[in-house]
């Protein structure tokens, strides 16, 4: 029981950390609070429960060196902390990116075998 | 690269303490504000906005925690939090912690320092390249295998056929009188053939190796220092090579100077290292050493020794058609592994005594496991408490662990110091002939080994509580009362630990016991002299001043002169070619041109020996200062000698024939042991006056020559005073190893007392542990068995009934570990069986008093528990529930 909830959140903090990522490349600096609304809008439920585990992953990344944060002002004159990505966020979403699409592609051909493909 | 980046940044946070809560509170409050906006834009109400905000953002708790988790480094703070709880625990059962502690402890130490001697004395491989293949001749027959000596044609003509070989080679072992200066001291020589040092490995530090050419004809006159020597004698002067010193009266040149530490020679004549190397060519054709060569060989690159030992076969066939007289018709020659032969004496004892300190280490483990086991259901409460407030079966192992550890780290340490302690004691203990002495050190090895024993023992037994607690039992061990419920299975295995407990102990008590008895009959064996009140001193008349009988008799004349009348000196004399309890020369002897097929224990001795040493005379008249060279040579023989060489007769006035001469009995005196544990010699002893001087030139060579001083009081007094008279004598002459007869007994026991005394520690250990084991279970289980005591005593059971019945309980443990116990014995004391004397493996009185031994201390370790459980009052115990 406990094992199996670990590995689901292992999998939602990889998954979420790509999303951060690639949130960050397209839409470039952004606060804590836009990255979860744009990952909300874009991946439905995924994020809706809990906005707030956003920020360990946020934090890890930081610690990583995969994005930077200093505190600035939003469009509405708040401040807020906004997140970048850095020289070596970019080349981290790229390999990434490269693994995910591998998997995506192994999986794949696998849900299309059919059983008369192993006689 | 990135977890690096990830891990620098985090340990750094951890030590400047860095804490970003509150950089993640105005995160998190500006989250929710912009949230809250948004949700009041969308129509809803600020409070409900509020709300909802909160509730998609999710417990801030939890993000706090995965926040920090991520930050710092969480799992050494709960190491420091599990430590900072661990002690406290164990602060809180303190007896408990120093049981477990001490008895750990007392195991690894005990192996510890156990093994270090063992490894150092019998398995760590020899100083040289390739230990494996240096072997030593023996020969083989069915009574058994025993080192080979050989004749110097033999041993050339082993090494022009020892095809096996690399190198081959000959030694033997002599003492010398080193003079450097003035100065005179009795060093062990080692003439040796040539490539002896290349059969070892060994190049000479400084200097060179023998030549071929010096160790041909007669050899050159040339030496090569040990270390040792070349450090004490020579003070370590570089200029040593080529210098001068004498050896024996006779100069030889300093050629070389070897490294320190080497074992070279299985001789027990003179065990020990050697001090100085000469030509085997020098000695080698000469009557005496010319037939006690040995023959060490190192095997070729890529032979096995089954490989090696198949080839000696041949050699022995080629070796019968050339020596046909040498070989038993069912002896063979074989070869065995130099290191084996060099521990072969020790061997066995010290294996049988690791075994035993080994049974020490189980019990103790034993013992640690039975007290985690008892803690356990005292803690299951505890345990399940904590379960319930949410902690997780990680944290509940993590937490037994770190408990387990700390406890391990200080037995540990304890452990260290008391190897150390144990060691250096146990060495000085140790009888000085132990071989390989210099070999022993503190092994790392050992004590890691017996520490990770200890340690994944504690760890074994300390999780049981935690996985009790965490597998879903919760419920049931909260509820009061149902504590005792949950023993059942524990309380079996806990009574089998003690059980073996017991039985383990049983044999090293027996095998303890046995050894006892063994020592006290060694001890009071008669040696057949009185050694009380008698000094013994050793001289070393050679050299080209002693060439002639006449020129050694007239020392010990003179020394005798000098000594006898001294004030305190009841009588003086002098022997040679072995003391009593030492290690002698043997002869063969003929009767009316007959040889005799025994060998004989021949000594030269001066007038007065058998009074000064208390050798009772039996028959005939003693030897006197009129059995001197002008008169007819004479002889007084043991009884043992007169059994053997005139059996049913009486020896007065017969004749035997020794060194081509005829020798007349005049008197019979009582056997001399040579050994305590076997059977005496046959002793002959005959006027050193009228020995020819080849055979005491040859017995000089291995034996000192003694001079003893019976006292009438305490004869150490004198040793200065009788030094002082032989120096005046004569200043060249070698003299030392003052010794009293008693100190000589001593010795010749000290490696039974050694092996006794450490068998005897690790049996009082194991009982001494046994002790605490039934202690524990029976304790406990008066604990457990509180309310029923409290029921019975309520019905009506008397005080006695209660402490019969915990007695009961106690006994019955103890019954099946001592029958166990006696199986285990009989089954392993035979290994001590060649260590016994007089008294057999099986001896019933060990094995019975051993076994009562146990009875009585597991009857006052369960009585402690018992009297505690007659104080039970009924009232309180069934409140209890």
């Amino acid at each position: 029981m406990l094992n199996h909830m670990k590995q689901k959140k292992d999998v939602q903090q990889g998954t979420l950390a790509l999303m951060v990522l690639k949130t960050l490349d397209v839409l470039g600096p952004l606060h804590g609070y836009a990255v979860a609304r744009r990952i909300e809008q874009i991946s439905g439920d995924l994020l809706s429960v809990n906005q707030g585990t956003l920020y360990p992953v946020l934090l890890r990344l930081e610690q990583e060196g995969a994005i930077t944060s200093d505190w600035a002002t939003s469009d509405n004159n708040r401040r807020a902390r906004f997140y970048r990505l850095t020289r070596m966020g970019y080349k981290l979403l790229e390999s990434e990116k490269r693994d995910w699409e591998e998997t995506a592609v192994i999986i794949a051909r696998f849900f299309e075998v059919k059983a008369e493909d192993f006689a | 690269m990135r977890s690096a980046n990830r891990w620098f940044v985090r340990i750094r946070n951890y030590m400047t303490g860095r804490r970003g809560d509150q950089r993640l509170r105005e995160e998190i409050e500006q989250h929710l504000s912009m949230q809250t906006d948004e949700n009041i834009r969308a129509g809803m109400p600020p409070a409900e906005a509020r709300r909802q905000a909160r509730l998609k953002l999710g417990g801030v708790e939890t993000i706090r925690e995965q926040f920090h988790a991520e930050e710092g480094l969480p799992f050494l703070e709960t190491l420091l939090q599990d430590l900072r709880f661990a002690f406290r625990v164990l602060r809180k059962s303190p007896g408990f912690a120093i049981t477990v502690v001490i008895t750990l402890a007392l195991g690894i130490g005990a192996n510890t320092a156990i093994f270090s001697i063992v490894y150092g004395v019998v398995f760590r491989p020899l100083p040289y390249p390739h230990p494996q293949r240096i072997v030593e001749l023996t020969e083989s027959s069915p009574r058994g295998s025993d080192e080979k000596d050989v004749t110097y044609q033999e041993m050339q003509f082993l090494i022009e056929h020892g095809s096996p070989f690399q190198f081959l080679t000959g030694y033997t072992v002599q003492g010398y009188n080193l003079s450097v200066g003035n100065k005179t001291e009795r060093v062990k020589g080692q003439p040796v053939s040539t490539d002896y040092f290349h059969v070892l490995g060994i190049n000479p530090l400084l200097g060179r190796d023998f030549l071929a050419e010096e160790n041909t004809g007669t050899g050159a006159h040339v030496a090569i220092l040990s270390y040792g020597i070349w450090q004490t004698q020579m003070g370590g002067d570089r200029q040593t090579i080529g210098r001068t010193i004498t050896l024996d009266g006779e100069p030889f040149t300093v050629i070389g100077v070897m490294p320190p530490g080497l074992e070279g020679s299985v001789d027990p004549i003179l065990p020990g290292e050697t001090d100085v190397w000469t030509p085997l060519a020098l000695v080698g054709q000469t009557a005496g050493s010319g037939e006690n060569i040995e023959v060490l060989g190192r095997l070729r690159p890529g032979l096995s020794l089954a490989q090696a030992q198949a080839q000696m076969r041949s050699i022995t066939i080629a070796f019968r058609k050339a020596f046909p007289h040498e070989l038993g018709p069912t002896t063979t020659l074989s070869i065995q592994s130099f290191q084996t032969m060099l521990s072969s004496d020790v061997r066995l004892i010290l294996l049988v005594l690791f075994g035993a300190v080994g049974l020490v280490l189980l019990i103790a483990c034993a013992n640690v496991a039975n007290l985690l086991l008892g803690r356990a259901n005292a803690r299951s409460r505890e345990f399940a408490v904590r379960a319930a407030l949410g902690a997780s079966r990680t944290r509940l192992v993590r937490q037994v662990l770190t408990e387990s550890v700390l406890v391990s780290i200080a037995a540990a340490l304890l452990a260290l110091l008391l190897a150390r302690i144990g060691m250096q004691s146990l060495l000085a203990l140790s009888p000085s002939d132990l071989p390989r002495a210099s070999d022993i050190h503190l092994d790392v090895w050992a004590f890691t080994f017996t520490l990770a024993v200890a340690v994944i023992t504690g760890i074994l037994f300390g999780l049981v509580p935690a996985f009790h607690a965490s597998f879903g039992e919760i419920y049931e061990k909260l509820g009061v009362g149902t504590v005792r419920m949950s023993s059942g299975r524990n309380g079996r295995f806990r009574a089998v630990l003690v059980v073996s407990e017991v039985a383990m102990c049983l044999i090293l008590l027996t095998g303890a016991a046995l050894l006892i008895e063994t020592f006290w009959h060694v001890l009071n064996t008669d040696p057949g002299f009185n050694p009380s009140q008698v000094l013994s001193i050793e001289v070393y008349l050679s050299g080209s001043r002693y060439n002639s009988t006449a020129t050694v008799s007239r020392y010990y004349d003179e020394a005798m002169q000098r000594i006898e009348p001294l004030p305190g000196v009841q009588s003086a004399s002098a022997i040679t070619a072995g003391l009593p309890l030492r290690r002698g020369a043997n002869f063969g002897l003929s009767v009316a041109g007959k040889p005799i097929p025994r060998t004989f224990g021949i000594r030269m001795v001066m007038s007065d020996y058998f009074r000064t040493m208390g050798v009772p005379l039996v028959l005939g008249r003693p030897l006197t200062v009129a059995d001197n060279e002008k008169s007819p040579s004479v002889a007084v023989i043991s009884q043992e000698a007169a059994r053997l060489l005139f059996p049913g007769q009486n020896p007065i006035n017969r004749r035997f024939q020794f060194a081509r001469l005829d020798w007349q009995v005049v008197g019979v005196v009582g056997d001399v042991k040579s050994y305590l544990d076997k059977p005496a010699e046959a002793g002959v002893y005959i006027p050193l006056a009228q020995t020819p001087y080849p055979v005491l030139n040859l017995v000089s060579i291995w034996f000192p020559e003694y001079i003893v001083v019976r006292a009438s009081a305490d004869p150490l007094v004198l040793s200065h005073t009788v030094e002082q008279q032989l120096q005046a004598i004569d200043p060249s002459v070698g003299v030392g190893h003052v010794r009293t007869m008693e100190q000589v007994r001593s010795a010749a026991i000290a490696m039974r007392r050694f092996n006794m005394t450490l068998l005897s520690i690790f049996a009082a250990l194991a009982l001494v542990l046994a002790a605490i084991g039934i202690y524990g279970v029976i304790a406990y289980s008066v604990t457990q068995r509180t309310h029923e005591i409290g029921v019975r005593m309520a019905l009506g059971a008397k005080h006695t009934d209660v402490l019969r019945l915990v007695l009961r309980q106690g006994m019955v443990l103890t019954g099946f570990g001592v029958g166990l116990g006696i199986a285990g014995a009989l089954a392993l004391t035979r290994l001590l069986e060649s260590y016994l004397y007089r008294v057999q493996p099986t001896d019933p009185i060990a094995f019975s008093s051993t076994a009562l031994l146990i009875g009585v201390v597991a009857m006052l370790a369960s009585y402690i528990p018992a009297r505690r459980a007659t104080r039970v009052d009924p009232l309180i115990a069934l409140r209890h529930e």
